[in-house]
């Protein structure tokens, strides 16, 4: 029980102390601030056909409740998919696997430590809402039940199954976290955001996030109240049509036993999942299936050549100096090539074709962003890797590393950016769209600076992962604000914009890592 | 060549120092350095390579402050840190190419250079693989052919030996005597074995602090007549460690061999030769 309770508290305090969770607390934050918008608001977060919640303590709880389930969904993965990967490449595995723990029961405290994280931000995200009431509340008076009901009953079990998912993913993922990564996405739509579109209530009996419950019977009030017939139930950050917006007053959601009872299944059958992903769980034994065959054929190479000529510095070939970077972009440009599985490439392609075919602004909007999407684990890590891989000893120690290597990681993401988006540059030429190459240039580059910004300041890529996908998910939701590709914005003026930021983020990058490779 | 380390300090906080006002100046050969964990060889040897910027001193090659120009140095500089890693997706080639070009190394005759570096450690047959198969010792021997990429003149090697066969530590050995007739080798190493068979000068290190350099003799005369075995009762053991520094037991059948350092003979003891490892133990411990 100790090394238990020792695993879920390691892990615990392992991830809390970086800058990557406390990054993402002051975003929770910021993002919880705006679950609750004003009445004069250009956007909603729950809407119920026209109708939006007067904002009493009922409203603000069931709407940062269903925005939070959702949130964490969207970026808690990305915060805690790293569990066992981790303890296999610190070696701390291999230390966990001799030990009396069992396969579930390590994999249940990492499940539990993933929960612990989640449920912390939902902590912070529960409080923001909280001091919402007495700032928005007016003068309704505070329930209790229904403030916090949505979060015990909703949140709660939700960010749990999440963090079992996020486990089992794992398992069957192993280092293959750019594959992990997009089948979570769609796993994510499918469940969070599908299942909600369905109107038969039936349904909300199969929403691990519990949201559709509430949506229901908001609904439900909305329709009663004001002889409605709408079905029509938005979630998530909604742009513009202001002006058709009503307010009602919403006291509470009717919490049946059954809905209660459906919830505890939910925690009972990510348990159950959990036992089963432990029979095939691998306990750090990664080696001799996977790498066995290359292992042996190295040995044979090995064995073979004893015969060795020594190292004879003065006649080895005179090397001339070389300072130009082209060398560089090259392998860095390969090694994001490389990255992922091959059979990836294939997915890629057949995605570049689509944009020659599909009508010129869902390419630009949806696909394209999609696309650049995809590439999140060959970007993430572009200019943090040395540390990973721990080779900045080699990169710190070259000539004029700032200059020259952090600039070639820069060209080699862009030219793969901008490779991916040919297809709409060419198609915009043919149009002689002009502000739309130029946006998607600039947007090539900032999705790369972007990277290299996040991943600096961080130190990991982490970072970068989270809020790329928030970013993404925004662009398929076409959040206006989240337009770093020009897909919603046609003028001189954003492209500008976009410019300043790349800009001023790529000032910061340069900056960190000159202070970090003086200053190591 | 001449490397002046003047009087060098890195302050992590205000209590803690990694090195405590180090100076030293090198010429031409090879300097072992010597010194038990956190004794501070690592960072000495960051900050002559640039990772690390000293909070206090100058470091000064050939009239040039490197901590001021840091770019100077990195030019004739080839180190091999002790805890390096390697990009598992890149092979043998594509590795040191990479490296090269970091360096600002290229030409015409880069192919051919890498190509007998690889031949030279041992890893011309594995040299198109991906070193994300390689064992230990690969990388190692991998982490030795980039220090010599760029003709450097001055050579940082951390622990170097590490994950090396004997056989391949005798060829390090050739390699490294080889390169101290033109530049300034530093080398620092736990296996004083190592130290004592190519090193031309010592340095001891201790807390931070350079507590003896010298030439190998002149370092093992401080223990000259000092060094003593004596056969013993295994019993009595801990109450003599008490008052002599011992150096190494052996266990015999029924006894324990003790070999130990002290100014004065005790009862039934013999002389010894010394060696560099009584003498860097006998330095550090007291």
């Amino acid at each position: 029980m100790s090394l238990f309770i020792s695993i879920i508290r390691a892990d615990y305090l392992q991830r809390t102390r970086s800058y990557v969770f406390l990054i993402t607390l002051i975003i929770s934050i910021l993002v919880a601030y705006t679950f609750v918008p004003v009445h004069d608001a250009n956007y909603t977060t729950v809407r119920i056909g026209n109708y939006i919640g007067e904002n009493n303590s009922s409203w603000i709880g069931h709407v940062t409740a269903i925005m939070a389930s959702t949130f964490l969904w969207l970026i808690g993965f990305y915060l805690v998919n790293n569990s066992i990967r981790r303890d296999e490449e610190t070696g701390v595995g291999q230390i966990i696997a001799t030990t009396s723990i069992s396969n579930f029961g390590y994999l249940f405290a990492k499940a539990v430590s993933n929960f612990l994280v989640l449920l912390t931000i939902t902590l912070i995200i529960m409080v923001m809402a909280l001091s919402l009431v007495f700032i928005r509340g007016g003068d309704f008076t505070f329930n209790a039940i229904q403030f916090f009901f949505p979060y015990l009953l909703t949140t709660i079990p939700s960010i749990f199954f999440l963090a079992v998912v996020a486990i089992i993913l794992e398992i069957i993922f192993g280092n293959k976290t750019n594959l992990m990564n997009i089948v979570f996405f769609f796993l994510f739509s499918f469940m969070i955001i599908g299942l909600n579109q369905y109107k038969n209530s039936m349904v909300q009996w199969f929403d691990v996030s519990g949201v559709k419950y509430l949506t229901d019977s908001m609904l439900e009030i909305v329709n009663t109240k004001y002889n409605q017939t709408s079905e029509n139930v938005s979630v998530g950050f909604v742009y513009g049509d202001i002006i058709k917006r009503n307010y009602f007053l919403f006291e509470g959601t009717n919490w049946s036993a059954l809905y209660l009872a459906s919830r505890l299944v939910w925690i009972g059958f990510a348990i159950l999942l959990l036992r089963i992903a432990s029979k095939f769980f691998n306990r750090f034994d990664t080696k001799t299936t996977v790498d066995f065959r290359k292992k042996q054929n190295i040995i044979l190479d090995y064995t073979k050549q004893r015969s060795i000529k020594a190292i004879h510095v003065s006649k080895l070939p005179k090397a001339s100096l070389d300072f130009g970077i082209l060398p560089l972009v090259k392998t860095e440009f390969l090694m994001l090539l490389r990255k992922g599985p091959w059979w990836f490439w294939f997915i890629n392609l057949g995605l570049i074709i689509t944009l020659f075919f599909i009508p010129l602004t869902i390419a630009h909007q949806i696909v394209l962003p999609l696309l650049w999407f995809l590439q999140i684990n060959r970007w993430a890590d572009i200019a943090t890797k040395e540390k990973y891989y721990r080779t900045h000893y080699f990169a710190y120690a070259a000539y004029k590393p700032l200059q020259r290597l952090l600039q070639a990681q820069i060209i080699a993401g862009f030219i793969l950016a901008f490779i991916l988006a040919l297809p709409i540059i060419l198609r915009a030429l043919v149009t002689g769209d002009f502000l739309s190459i130029l946006s998607l240039t600039l947007g090539a580059l900032l999705v790369v600076s972007f990277s290299v910004f996040s991943g600096i300041i961080s130190g990991g890529k982490r970072l970068y992962e989270i809020l790329f996908f928030m970013i993404t998910y925004g662009n398929l939701n076409s959040v206006p604000f989240l337009d770093y590709f020009g897909g919603f914005h046609k003028s001189i003026t954003y492209i500008l914009l976009l410019f300043g930021i790349t800009v001023l983020m790529l000032s910061v990058a340069f900056s960190v890592r000159k202070y970090e490779i003086e200053h190591q | 060549m001449r490397l002046e380390i003047q009087n060098i300090s890195k302050r992590y906080n205000r209590e803690k120092y990694g090195l405590r006002d180090f100076s030293l100046t090198l010429g031409t050969g090879i300097l072992g350095l010597l010194g038990p964990n956190g004794a501070g060889k690592s960072t000495l040897m960051k900050i002559i390579a640039t990772i690390s910027r000293p909070t206090e001193g100058t470091i000064i090659l050939d009239g040039i402050d490197i901590t001021k120009n840091p770019n100077s140095i990195r030019k004739l500089l080839g180190y091999l840190p002790q805890d390096f890693g390697v990009y598992p997706n890149l092979n043998g080639y594509e590795f040191l190419e990479y490296i090269a070009a970091m360096k600002g190394v290229g030409g015409k005759h880069l192919k051919q250079r890498v190509e007998q570096l690889l031949e030279g450690v041992n890893l011309i047959e594995v040299a198109n693989k991906p070193i994300g198969t390689y064992s230990g010792g690969m990388k190692q021997r991998l982490g030795i052919a980039q220090v010599l990429l760029n003709d450097p003149k001055v050579l940082i090697f951390d622990e170097p030996t590490v994950g090396l066969d004997p056989e391949e530590r005798v060829r390090f050995r050739n390699l490294i005597s080889e390169l101290a007739d033109s530049c300034i080798v530093i080398l620092s190493s736990h296996i004083v074995s190592d130290i004592e068979t190519i090193a031309d000068e010592v340095a001891i290190m201790k807390h931070g602090k350079l507590i003896k350099k010298g030439f190998r003799t002149d370092i093992i005369e401080t223990v000259n007549n000092k060094v003593f075995e004596l056969e013993m009762d295994s019993n009595d053991l801990s109450a003599f460690k008490e008052k002599h520094a011992v150096v190494n037991t052996v266990r015999k059948k029924d006894k324990i061999q003790v070999r130990y350092i002290s100014e004065e003979l005790v009862s039934g003891a013999t002389l010894n030769n010394s060696t560099l490892e009584d003498a860097y133990l006998y330095l550090t411990k007291n």
